[in-house]
């Protein structure tokens, strides 16, 4: 590169050399006088400089100037944006280096900004992300408020150090307190629970949810409110975990029971009517056939016999209707009482079937009853009567030819009764259904006379109130069923109760 | 005669064992409430009492308190005629054993109930 500079002062050197030495040859021979000799020394030097200096201003031209120039316009160019542009190299000197060098530090920069506006992209990306994801939680946030300010039951979140995280309307509505009095605060003092019989506070559930203890929820509790006293409440509690599994909060959901209880009260005092306003005159009309039969009104027109007997057996259908819907309504409130005493259980199926053999005789059916022995049952003998009396009237009710048959057999502390007839059986889609409330085998295989339905229903729950058991032991279609019951044994150390 | 008192709300009942009772010789005496029924069993001092237990104002388990409360009559034997089971009537333990019979309406006849008075009262 630095040839042409050398080439150059090598001419311009050897031409002043020439210059000299043809001057100095001349003016050796003839020497001018002096005044012309500094003319044409000076005109020589003038036309030797001149040329040389346009030469050379050409070269300068060439190899800094227009590089000079060309980065200039480029680099205009890329200060404007347009990184796409490079320094054309004309050279190979330091100035070609310097462009090279140029050139290398834009495409760094290219790179650089490249990297940049990536990253800027993913950033812009992500945010875009989090506003979704933000606008989808405030969605979900606005769904479980609505949902949470929707419910009639009280919901309250209980933080692990015992705050109230979630206090919705319900809970407001309640308790008397606004979520602003509530949230934050620790539960015990807004959620004030009693025991509503004794009044005191009750609201270990909570605790023990934490810990993890479950609830029986056989306690009648009720709220303490701001205003409004105590009020009866239905209870339970959940546990939130977080992803590793540990707890951090506790759900507590109340309900207002007041309306329930009032409703109970009503269905009570509508049983106890209906109890009363039903059953009294169908007694009536009980009793008054039972006198018409008996000759009190005077004798009776043989005509009329057999419509008054139909009186009499529908009049003992809607008796029986009206009272196994009483027994259910016992059983379901819980109301169920009965009179222990200790009875030998002979004298039990005596009695029952002495009742029943009239009936079964008209159908030409035999009750047999195989020998029971002296077992005494602790129990309550009406309602084991009403048990033999449902089983025996099912077994008569299904049966046409042959006998029904009413056996005990010892079994461990219990004594198992039963009752077996050959009669129509049931099927074996049908079993499943005999011990739900109002269930009968299907009708087209049954055309006769429907009870309720409530019979065996009614008879488990006695049996188990008595601390025994019901249950369908056999039963083929035309072949006939036994049904069995137990009844626990009075031990031989027990004190035997008084049979009144 | 053997006189029995019958303390009973319902006209029907009421006259269904009016007739039973008179039909089998007795002497009859009633009341529809209980009020009148505590009266009449003190004045005319009855062999019997047959009574009814949901009465309105004084019930019947108000009337045998007041009977049992009453040395003149304490001992006059009571029958009650209801349609309500024995546990669920209210009656203090203590009186419930001195009742004699405890009948309900839908199960019995009227002539069992006068076949257990004659009875009791032989």
């Amino acid at each position: 590169m630095r040839l042409p500079l050398k080439l150059a002062l090598i001419i311009f050197a050897a031409i002043l050399v020439a210059v000299f030495l043809s001057s100095f040859l001349i003016f050796s021979f003839s020497p001018p006088p002096i005044d012309q000799v500094i003319i044409l020394f000076v005109l020589i030097l003038i036309l030797i400089i001149l040329p040389i200096t346009f030469v050379l201003w050409m070269y300068l031209q060439k190899i800094i100037v227009k590089p000079i120039l060309s980065f200039n316009s480029i680099s205009k160019i890329i200060s404007s944006g347009n990184l796409g542009k490079r320094i054309e190299i004309f050279s190979k000197d330091e100035i070609g280096e310097l462009g090279q060098n140029i050139n290398t530090i834009i495409g760094h920069l290219v790179g650089a900004f490249q990297n940049m506006a990536f990253s800027l992209r993913n950033e812009k990306n992500k945010e875009k992300q989090l506003a979704v994801s933000l606008a989808q939680l405030r969605v979900e946030k606005a769904k479980d408020e609505a949902l949470l300010g929707s419910m009639g039951d009280s919901v309250i979140a209980i933080s692990q150090d015992k705050k109230i995280l979630v206090f919705n309307k319900a809970a407001s509505k309640l308790t008397g307190f606004t979520s602003t009095e509530a949230l934050n605060k620790p539960y015990a003092d807004v959620l004030k629970i009693i025991n509503e019989k004794e009044g005191i506070p009750a609201d270990e559930f909570i605790a023990n949810a934490f810990t993890g203890i479950g609830e029986n929820k056989s306690k009648h509790l009720a709220v303490l409110t701001k205003n409004r006293g105590a009020i009866p409440v239905s209870y339970s509690a959940g546990l939130i975990y977080d992803a590793k599994g540990s707890v951090i909060s506790v759900i507590v959901v109340l309900r207002d029971i007041t309306q329930e209880r009032q409703l109970e009260r009503m269905k009570d005092e509508f049983v106890s009517i209906a109890s009363h306003e039903l059953r009294t005159p169908m007694s009536a009309i009980k009793s008054l056939i039972s006198m018409i039969f008996e000759g009190d009104f005077g004798a009776v027109n043989e005509g009329l016999k057999d419509p008054l007997s139909d009186v009499a057996k529908a009049t003992e259908r809607l008796i029986q209707l009206v009272n196994d819907v009483l027994d259910v309504s016992r059983i379901e409130a819980g109301r169920l009482k009965i009179m222990i005493s200790d009875v030998p259980v002979i004298e039990l199926v005596a009695e029952v079937v002495k009742l029943m053999q009239i009936l079964a005789g008209e159908k030409g059916i035999k009750i047999v009853v195989e020998p029971i022995g002296q077992e005494i049952v602790r129990t309550d003998p009406k309602k084991v009567k009403e048990i033999l009396n449902n089983l025996i009237g099912n077994a008569l009710k299904f049966t046409d030819k042959g006998q029904i048959t009413v056996f005990a057999r010892k079994s461990g502390n219990f004594l198992n009764i039963s009752v077996a007839d050959s009669g129509i059986g049931i099927a074996k889609q049908d079993q499943p259904k005999l011990f739900t409330k109002f269930s009968q085998i299907s009708a087209d295989r049954l055309v006769r006379p429907l009870g309720t339905g409530l019979g065996l229903y009614i008879s488990r729950e006695f049996v188990r109130k008595l601390g025994g058991d019901l249950w369908l032991e056999y039963s083929e279609v035309d072949r006939g069923s036994i049904f069995t019951f137990s009844l626990p044994l009075v031990a031989n150390n027990m004190v035997v109760l008084n049979n009144n | 005669m053997k006189k029995i008192l019958i303390v009973e709300d319902d006209p029907i009942i009421l006259k269904i064992y009016q007739s039973k009772f008179k039909l089998s010789g007795f002497e009859v005496i009633s009341a529809t409430n209980g009020e009148e029924g505590i009266e009449k069993a003190q004045k005319q001092r009855p062999d019997f009492i047959i009574l009814d237990l949901m009465m309105p104002k004084v019930s019947g388990a108000d009337v045998l308190k007041k009977i049992y409360e009453n040395p003149e009559i304490e001992n006059t034997p009571v029958g009650i005629l209801t349609v309500v089971p024995i546990d669920s009537s209210n009656i203090p333990t203590h009186i419930v054993d001195k009742i004699t019979f405890y009948w309900i309406k839908d199960e019995i006849k009227p002539s069992d109930v006068l076949e257990d008075v004659k009875e009791f009262l032989s």
